[in-house]
């Protein structure tokens, strides 16, 4: 029978990275999923991540922004602050 | 029951036959998924459950399965070589895990009427048939000491379940899991005892074997 001892969300968060690399062994990686079926917060910050990961996948050396414009542009929004 | 015979068992998915956590989608009814393997926890395993599993992985689609190979039992779950899809419990929709999760929501107020004084306002305010009377009753009770507080905040949080699944049934399946945990813990807080928590999971499971005719 379940023992329905559950993670908090904090401590979700805290080996969400871990469960996403697979870096948890099976116990581990179980109660993290137990977590995720009861709790819809932690569910959908599982899903942005996931999201987050694969764009940033997805980003290849041909994206990367141009530094020394973005670094002008700041620079311009410094100088005009108060 | 390595190398044993055929294992029939449950597998909870979400919609369209996706694994809610691997992401798989499993194949048509009768044809084989067969596990990859693989060195981490994570990499292809089939995993399933036993009716005694059913409460800690719920979600939109329940099947009936057959697993195969090597089956082992682990803590809450089964893991095997293969598994195909027998059929599916049509019986287990959004409406069903509603009426689960307001079962959850009566039971807790049962599990408060014990905590709060007989004859007093709280106790006779909680006398309520349905998860929105609940909710309502919860909502105005004044002037409780702190354990009665704690008993009737269970209650209404369950009975909040209840109009979550009903408002928004593509999140029945959390609030339906949420409200057994929730009851489960009521209980344990109303016993001052944690071994509730294993009395009130029975429970649940065999309301859900009588009502889903497992």
């Amino acid at each position: 029978m379940s023992a329905v001892d559950h993670l908090t969300c904090q401590e979700f968060v805290e080996v969400l990275t871990d469960y996403l690399e697979c870096a948890l062994d099976a116990d581990e990686r179980a109660e993290i999923e137990r977590h995720i079926v009861i709790c819809r917060g932690c569910t959908n910050y599982v899903e942005q991540t996931r999201a987050t990961i694969e764009l940033l996948g997805r980003v290849g050396a041909e994206d990367d922004v141009d530094g020394d414009g973005l670094l002008a542009t700041f620079r311009e929004w410094r100088a005009g602050r108060p | 029951m390595a190398g044993g015979a055929a294992v029939i068992a449950y597998k909870f998915l979400r919609a369209g036959r996706v694994g809610p956590f691997s992401g798989v989608s499993w194949p048509a009814v009768g044809e084989w998924l067969t596990a990859t393997g693989g060195k981490r926890a994570c990499e292809g395993r089939v995993h399933a459950c036993r009716v005694e599993d059913l409460l800690d992985w719920m979600d939109e689609e329940l099947w009936r399965v057959e697993l195969d190979g090597d089956v082992v039992v682990d803590r809450g779950k089964l893991i095997a070589d293969r598994g195909r899809l027998l059929a599916r419990v049509d019986v287990w929709d959004a409406a069903f895990m509603a009426r689960f999760a307001e079962a959850c929501a009566l039971r807790a107020r049962d599990v408060a009427l014990m905590a709060l004084a007989p004859g007093s306002s709280a106790h006779a305010a909680l006398a309520c048939a349905d998860a929105s009377e609940l909710a309502d009753a919860c909502g105005r009770l004044e002037d409780l000491d702190a354990r009665e507080e704690r008993a009737a905040g269970y209650a209404g949080d369950a009975a909040r379940h209840v109009l979550g699944a009903r408002a928004e049934p593509r999140t029945a399946p959390t609030h339906a899991a949420v409200n057994g945990f929730i009851v489960a813990h009521a209980a344990a807080f109303a016993r001052d005892d944690a071994g509730a928590i294993t009395d009130e999971r029975a429970r649940q499971v065999a309301w859900l074997v009588r009502e889903l005719r497992l």
